[in-house]
């Protein structure tokens, strides 16, 4: 099977969990938003990744769990920000 | 050296117990004729104005007119808790509002602000302050429920460099009436120089801290209320009482009480580890997030992002700066605790360069205000921040209307022979130059201090003057760059790219500030209100469920920046609502009544139909004075269209399709600005409309009658908008 690489932003919590800005992954060329969240919690056990935590932003746009991965998208997750 | 202070007026009394959240009482002082009287509020004033905000809305109301200006001995500053204020069992609970007339927007303005002193007031017996008239004298208030005595005092001196700054000489004067030290049950509201001698004046609450062994402050920061205190004379207010552990609202059920307390506690503590974090790195974790998505507000809200924004992300305050590493709450029992604490920060510039203070932040707001002025410097952010507080003004006024200065000299509009040296952006000797100017009231400052509506006059009246060109004709091009609306200056977020933010700003009653609707990341990130419709709801529910926190006495925060793990299988997650429902239940068990969402809802719009009234007589009202800056609606030069031009022509392809865009990239740009324009506008029809407005944003007189506010003034006022009593058809 093919495989595609793609990035993964780390912001505020996460990236102090990670301690890194970004990795780059490697993914079938199928793999969907919810294959890449299993490799980074298993890669980074200490990300709590929960989808009521967090929103998935996929190139800036927010996306879902099935969504699928396209070469060299940007992907990051968000808190809920309410403002102040 | 201090002098012992002369007594001016002052009447004993014993405080009234607090009943199920009020103690119905409120203290009127009156600096004109230094009459100190302590009126019991009717039964159904709370009902219908509820507290806080209501109060002091209310109170203008009545006791001012269209004429009342913000220096005006009739003008009220008003500082009032809530109800749900003073309750260490539920998070973020020592909140109070300050309202008065502008200085800067010429109509009602309110700040909300914590600390110990609401819940001290409340303890005291009083559910409000309100003060008028003028004194000639510099006064300072002081409550004494211990004692139980009021006096009106003339203030203290300590000497010139204490007595010019809120802090010091709030510290100073709060060890002078308690022999020497500092007390938890003593708390005081202050303002400095800075507000003497701007329209931007804040109003510091100072409260001392155990953990830190210091005095602490937060900041009633928007609108001018600390120019309307010193103008009235009034130098500091102090309270001394006992603050309550739990249950010191007498509530209706103390078990309820307690459980919706425990329950959302338990909520902050488990989710904000993960989502936010803060309670560790505060708000500055905003910078990080406003940077990725292009909102932060770099060189007057040219640029939303900056390769140098990383130097100013939260975890570089929290290694540098912030100490103990404990979490600082502004009032006792929030676990949220998000105000942060620095000691031994030593500043660099102005009148006290190689003095070490304790910085009481900073905020978001702050850190970004000094981005407005492209600087990126974390040490000059937390000396800004202390300079700020010291003098009592705005960090946000200031850093707003200083980095209009910035890029009217970018432009041209100003010349080096105008200000007196060269206005550069990321500058810190110059920005930390206009802003010493500014607070005393020295060279250049004297126009930085005036805000951006009256700057970008001054500034006009200039460049025609040298140039010859016409004053109007320059008025109208700074307009587009001057970030005011209502003549109070936007708050820090860049709105270019969320139409629902514009209106969110935009209708906002008091002027640009976000603390009304923060629909940003909703709008722009999260895509959740796609359709006018939608944003127009959203532009009417944000707004009054916000009110309310206004008007009970309580922090927004733990609703709005924790979302519960359940809100994601609601019909609207952004809104939170089974955060809320923590919220209604404890109104209840505090106040005894049986009211739902809804209930609130009601009571929220009618001060907000209230605030839309004194608007309205003092000429802030209508749909003309909820109009934005262009560039809150889209890139006003073509630097601006450049730097983010694939979004811009993504944004045109979207709604016109790849055959009507015009091949040349200025032509896109004229486009894209006609195009933001004209869907403003439509906004502005879907929201009136929503709201209950006729086009020309004055609300229907049924809805005024409806909520009880048709009384002869409002019938008047709204009669010369031209809305009268409908004829039922037949």
């Amino acid at each position: 099977m093919r495989s595609m690489r793609v990035s993964v932003e780390f912001h505020g919590v996460h990236r102090a969990i990670t301690r890194v800005n970004k990795t780059r992954v490697s993914l079938s060329s199928n793999a969907r938003v919810r294959d890449l969240l299993q490799h980074i919690q298993q890669t980074y056990p200490g990300l709590h990744l929960c989808q009521n935590d967090i929103m998935i932003s996929i190139n800036n746009r927010v996306s879902g769990l099935n969504h699928t991965l396209n070469p060299e998208d940007r992907i990051s997750f968000l808190p809920h920000i309410g403002g102040g | 050296m201090k002098t012992s202070e002369k007594n001016i007026a002052s009447v004993s009394y014993t405080p009234l117990p607090i009943d199920r959240g009020y103690t119905d009482q409120i203290l009127r002082v009156d600096l004109t004729s230094s009459i100190i009287s302590t009126p019991i509020l009717p039964p159904q004033f709370k009902t219908k104005y509820t507290g806080g905000r209501g109060y002091a809305l209310k109170l203008i109301w009545d006791e001012t007119t269209e004429s009342t200006r913000y220096d005006s001995p009739e003008n009220i500053l008003v500082m009032a808790g809530g109800p749900l204020g003073n309750e260490p069992r539920f998070p973020g609970s020592g909140k109070f509002i300050v309202g008065t007339i502008s200085p800067l927007t010429g109509t009602f303005i309110d700040s909300n602000v914590g600390g110990h002193f609401a819940p001290l007031l409340k303890a005291a017996g009083f559910d409000a302050l309100a003060v008028s008239g003028i004194s000639r004298k510099d006064l300072v208030l002081i409550i004494d429920a211990d004692k139980g005595e009021i006096r009106l005092v003339e203030a203290p001196t300590f000497g010139d460099q204490v007595d010019g700054g809120a802090l010091s000489y709030g510290e100073a004067l709060l060890r002078y009436l308690n022999n020497g030290t500092l007390s938890e049950d003593m708390a005081a509201v202050t303002t400095g120089m800075g507000a003497m001698n701007t329209r931007y004046g804040i109003l510091n609450s100072l409260f001392y801290d155990r953990r830190r062994a210091r005095l602490r402050s937060k900041q009633a920061g928007r609108g001018g209320t600390g120019t309307v205190m010193r103008q009235k004379g009034l130098q500091a207010v102090v309270v001394r009482s006992a603050l309550h552990k739990v249950g010191g609202n007498n509530p209706a059920d103390k078990q309820e009480v307690k459980t919706a307390g425990s329950e959302l506690k338990k909520v902050i503590s488990q989710v904000d580890p993960r989502q936010f974090r803060l309670r560790s790195w505060g708000t500055p974790i905003l910078v990080e997030y406003m940077d990725k998505y292009h909102i932060l507000p770099v060189n007057n809200y040219q640029y939303g992002q900056h390769p140098d924004a990383k130097a100013i992300f939260a975890d570089v305050f929290f290694r540098r700066f912030l100490s103990k590493k404990i979490p600082d709450g502004c009032y006792k029992g929030c676990n949220l605790a998000c105000a942060k604490g620095a000691e031994n920060i030593t500043l660099a510039h102005g009148p006290r360069a190689g003095t070490r203070v304790g910085v009481d932040g900073p905020e978001y707001e702050t850190a970004a205000a000094v981005t407005c002025m492209g600087i990126f410097d974390p040490a000059f952010i937390m000396e800004y921040n202390w300079y700020c507080d010291e003098y009592g003004l705005d960090t946000i006024s200031m850093g707003v209307t200083a980095s209009f200065l910035m890029e009217c000299f970018q432009r041209g509009y100003l010349s080096g022979e105008d200000v007196g040296y060269e206005l550069r952006w990321g500058d810190v000797q110059c920005a930390s130059r206009l802003l010493h100017e500014t607070a005393s009231g020295t060279g250049f400052g004297r126009v930085c201090s005036q805000g951006v509506r009256r700057a970008k006059e001054w500034v006009a009246g200039r460049h025609a003057e040298r140039t010859g060109r016409r004053y109007d004709e320059i008025l109208s091009e700074l307009a587009k760059f001057a970030m005011e609306a209502k003549g109070l200056e936007f708050s820090m977020y860049i709105t270019k790219e969320s139409l629902a933010q514009q209106g969110g700003y935009g209708f906002a009653l008091k002027g640009p500030q976000h603390d009304e609707a923060w629909l940003i990341f909703i709008d722009q990130v999260y895509n959740e209100l796609p359709t006018f419709r939608m944003k127009a709801e959203a532009l009417k529910w944000f707004p009054l469920i916000r009110t309310w926190f206004n008007a009970v006495g309580l922090c927004k925060l733990p609703w709005i920046d924790v979302r519960h793990p359940e809100a994601a299988g609601t019909e609207n997650p952004a809104k939170n609502l089974p955060t809320i429902d923590y919220y209604v239940r404890y109104l209840n068990a505090t106040t005894g009544s049986s009211k739902d969402l809804e209930d609130i809802i009601d009571d929220s719009e009618r001060l907000h139909l209230l605030q839309k009234l004194i608007n309205l007589r003092h000429g802030r009202g209508t749909r003309e004075s909820d109009r934005i800056p262009l560039r809150a609606m889209g890139p006003v030069f073509f630097n601006e269209y450049e730097a983010r031009s694939d979004y811009y022509d993504g944004w045109l392809k979207d709604r016109l399709g790849d055959e009507k865009i015009p091949a040349d990239p200025r032509a896109r740009h004229t486009l894209l600005l006609e195009l933001r324009q004209e869907a403003y506008e439509k906004l502005c029809d879907e929201v009136y409309a929503e709201k209950g407005y006729t086009r020309d944003a004055v609300p229907l007189l049924e809805l005024v009658e409806g909520f009880g506010l048709l009384d002869e003034q409002a019938r008047r006022l709204l009669a010369l908008f031209g809305v009268e009593r409908r004829e039922l058809s037949n």
